[in-house]
């Protein structure tokens, strides 16, 4: 393959400061002595540390854990089964599945939001830890099935075959062949679970009752009020933590387009 | 007929420390059948890149039809390419593909649909048939010819062909070699064919250029490649070849064809090549019994069946001789 | 094996998504039906008054700024995000760098990312402060809470979606049919028009769908970054089901959007079944 000429590379310089300066300066000003403005006037970690005195903010810190932990483990199982389900399934109804893992992924997810609520509010539940972990789950089943779909694609069937043929039973062949080979994808589908988790507003703004507020929304909630180094603090913190679980779920991932 | 159309004056081109293509000096003549043959990363492909347009030489020039074409790009160029495997574009069918050029050159609508469908004709797919096809419905015997297609109705001085024959069977392969020789004769286009297949490039070409390690090892007709080898690679890489070493230490190494190669049982004359039969192969028309000579050498003799004036055995003793004119001298 | 075989497999997350996806649309669409209760609610009944109370110029309005704002951010999008998939899919050594820094803006928070744009437009912020101590200008330029804001927010959030499909097309190209175009005398120009951008076409519908969707629906960019006069319609359903209490009307809208956007799901869909 050629290099690119010049210009295309300039202008992919260009989308990439576009698509990550806004946050690094985010970051670059959680360190900042100065309150106000934009001028910096000496390195402190004086704002992280105000986070600890908190309590919203640690409340907001347990509620998310706890919903990521919860959602995660529930939708990476369902999510699993699902997808190993859809390999072996009939193709009977197998565009109709399709379907169904498709639409919640490209529906606004404020139309998801408020159909939860009217949902919760029909049959009466109380919006709290319950339905926010609810929507969590339905949202993040689809992804995880897509990445552990992708990575039995790259499997190759015969091996469990040839477990078969040495005299494992179809469940023994799964349990000892498949699955082990499936865990990177699992995991990945995790990771990936949780970070939608911890960092979801839209549909969380929604189904969140009283005293469930998540970190998103306690963020939500001061950026409303006012700027404040601490809310670069916090914004910080949660968007570290993404990019480790991030790059957690690119190394597990299937290498794309080589 | 001896105009030079491609004329190549020590063209190099390195990819990092390598030399892909070293010093190489070439010519292809007018209307000629010209073979770039030699074994996977000999530098035939790279050449045939840079009279395309497709590489720039580091060092040397490049002139096409008389003028100077060394930094001319590939789409000023009066070539035309076919690819390894086809490149066809997927996301035309087939007489668009065979349109693109002539598009490229904003023929008249009618003027392009006549002469795609003349030259799907002259690479015999029945356009009534074949030119509404999709890329991925066709065979690929098929998809080679839609690129030759593509390539011939730009009616081009030069047609560059990269082992466009490599990817079909050999009954198929058979038939194409034959099919391009003769579309060669009929259109008066220079060919420049690129090959790895000495049996491909011995049939269909008139002359062939050998090529080792980035440097062209000799060129000339396949009569003057096959019999007057001028250096141990090229005798070995077409055809089988015995090589004997200078007799008494002076002088050049010689090689001779194992059919032109006699043998005799026992010891020859004083000074011919001896050693022991190892193997005796029959082949149908004709022996292949090699041996073992003293000096640790091996020789292959290719004998016609039928004679039937001698059974040669495995562990006997026997020598070599050969007529001076079938002998060729190796410059290294 | 018949545990592991087909249906079980399916159930969970065919109850999941069901339940808590599909008949929750339904819920909406069923609210959209009915006519509004005294607290916000619905009561039994039957009634089209919330889409022909969406008819008012007022709706209309907002709906048609909604779908122009969508329809600019994805064209902006595609001609910066191009030229970004094709550098990536040509950068050699450092395209699983440069990929892993495409998808890490995706899965970090949308929120913090908007946020970031505040910081960035405020009157005190970066952009303007950094301006006035350059002397370019003496004043601080408006430039959050307009629709130029809103706009910048959206791009900057939904860039990362477009340039992924586009370069899984791009990456796919054979690199040798743009060879094939050069000897059969195609100049660079026309080697992008005739061969790399019909063969990225799929990822550039793919793109321009995954952008367009969320834009559509977006309601935290116009309600941090934008005016008064820049609600979107996320905003507007955002309102029915907040201050204003009126869901059977927030469910209609809502039920607008989701037409739009599945009359461009399916004619896409026909074509190209894989997403991501």
């Amino acid at each position: 393959m050629r290099r690119a000429p010049r210009s295309i590379v300039a202008l992919t310089t260009l989308g990439f400061i576009t698509m990550h300066v806004p946050v690094l300066v985010l970051a670059v000003f959680s360190f900042n002595r100065s309150r106000y403005g934009a001028s910096w006037e000496g390195f402190t970690l004086d704002w992280y540390r105000r986070l600890a005195e908190r309590p919203d903010i640690l409340a907001a810190l347990k509620v998310s854990l706890v919903v990521g932990g919860l959602s995660t483990a529930i939708a990476t199982t369902i999510g699993t089964l699902f997808a190993v389900g859809m390999t072996r399934g009939p193709r009977r109804g197998a565009a109709w599945l399709e379907s169904l893992v498709l639409l919640p992924i490209v529906t606004p997810e404020i139309v998801m939001g408020i159909g939860l609520l009217a949902l919760f509010a029909t049959l009466g539940i109380a919006l709290g830890i319950t339905t926010i972990v609810i929507a969590h789950v339905a949202f993040s089943i689809p992804f995880v099935i897509v990445v552990v779909r992708a990575r039995l694609a790259g499997m190759d069937r015969t091996l469990e075959e040839a477990a078969m043929t040495l005299g494992a039973t179809g469940r023994s062949a799964f349990l000892k062949v498949t699955l082990p080979l499936l865990w990177p994808g699992i995991i990945a589908a995790a990771l990936l679970a949780f970070t939608m988790s911890i960092d979801d507003f839209v549909i969380t703004f929604f189904v969140a009752g009283p005293g469930s507020s998540t970190l998103p929304l306690v963020i939500y909630a001061m950026a409303r009020r006012a700027v404040e180094p601490s809310i670069n603090a916090v914004s910080t913190l949660l968007v570290a933590a993404s990019t480790l679980l991030i790059l957690g779920f690119d190394r597990l991932s299937p290498r794309r387009g080589s | 007929m001896s105009e030079a159309v491609v004329e190549l004056q020590s063209v190099t081109r390195r990819f990092g420390a390598v030399a892909a293509v070293n010093d190489v000096t070439l010519e292809v003549r007018r209307g000629e059948f010209l073979s770039l043959l030699g074994p996977s990363g000999c530098g035939k492909t790279t050449t045939l890149r840079i009279i395309a347009g497709l590489e720039t030489p580091d060092a040397g020039s490049v002139r096409l039809l008389g003028g100077d074409a060394t930094r001319r790009p590939a789409w000023e160029r009066p070539i035309s390419m076919v690819f390894q495997n086809g490149a066809l574009f997927p996301h035309l069918d087939v007489a668009r593909n065979v349109a693109f050029g002539l598009r490229e050159r904003r023929r008249p609508a009618g003027e392009i649909r006549e002469r795609v469908a003349r030259t799907l004709e002259l690479v015999r797919l029945d356009p009534a048939l074949y030119a509404g096809r999709r890329i991925t419905e066709l065979s690929g015997g098929q998809q080679q010819r839609v690129a030759l297609a593509r390539a011939l109705v730009l009616e081009p001085s030069i047609l560059l062909l990269d082992e466009p024959l490599g990817a079909l069977d050999l009954q198929l392969r058979k038939a194409m070699q034959l099919e391009l020789k003769e579309l060669n004769r009929r259109l008066g286009i220079s060919f420049v064919f690129v090959t790895h297949d000495q049996e491909e490039a011995l049939v269909m070409s008139d002359r062939i250029a050998v090529m080792d390690q980035g440097r062209i090892a000799q060129v000339g007709t396949p009569a003057q490649i096959y019999e007057r080898p001028r250096t141990a690679f090229v005798a070995g890489f077409i055809g089988l070849c015995n090589i004997f070493g200078p007799a008494k230490g002076a002088g050049h190494r010689i090689a001779v064809r194992p059919e032109r190669t006699q043998l005799h049982a026992g010891a020859g004359p004083a000074g011919s090549p001896a050693g022991e039969i190892t193997d005796v192969v029959y082949l149908g028309g004709t022996i292949q019994v090699h041996l073992r000579l003293d000096d640790g050498a091996r020789a292959t003799v290719q004998l016609p069946t039928g004679g039937a004036d001698q059974a040669w055995r495995i562990g006997e003793r026997a020598s070599l001789s050969w007529r001076g004119a079938d002998a060729a001298v190796l410059e290294d | 094996m018949s545990v592991l075989r087909g249906r079980w497999l399916l159930a969970p997350g065919v109850f999941w998504l069901v339940a808590f996806f599909a008949i929750p649309v339904a819920v909406l669409a069923g609210t959209s039906l009915m006519p509004r209760g005294i607290y916000g609610g619905v009561t039994a009944g039957f009634t089209l008054e919330h889409y022909s109370r969406f008819l008012d110029p007022l709706y209309l309005g907002i709906l048609a700024r909604t779908l122009l704002l969508s329809a600019i951010c994805t064209a902006i999008c595609l001609l910066a995000g191009y030229p970004v998939a094709l550098g990536i899919a040509r950068s050699g050594r450092w395209k699983n760098l440069l990929l892993f820094l495409v998808i890490l803006p995706l899965w970090t928070s949308f929120l913090v990312r908007t946020y970031a744009m505040i910081f960035l437009l405020r009157d005190h912020g970066l952009i303007n402060e950094t301006l006035m101590a350059l002397g370019i200008t003496s004043a601080p330029l408006h430039l959050l809470y307009t629709r130029g804001a809103v706009l910048a927010g959206l791009v900057y959030g939904l860039l990362p979606l477009m340039i992924l499909p586009l370069y899984t097309s791009l990456e796919k190209l054979d690199p040798t049919l743009l060879e094939a175009a050069e000897v059969l005398g195609a100049r660079p120009l026309s080697r992008f028009w005739r061969v790399i951008l019909p063969l990225s076409l799929p990822g550039t519908i793919a793109g321009c769908l995954l952008v367009f969707i969320p834009s559509l629906g977006a309601f935290l960019t116009p309600d941090l970054l934008g005016g008064a006069k820049d609600m979107m319609i996320g905003s507007l359903i955002q309102n029915q089901f907040g201050p204003a209490r009126d869901w059977p009307f927030g469910s209609a809208a809502s039920v607008v959007v989701m037409v739009v956007v599945l009359v461009a799901m399916l004619g896409w869909l026909r074509r190209r079944p894989e997403v991501l």
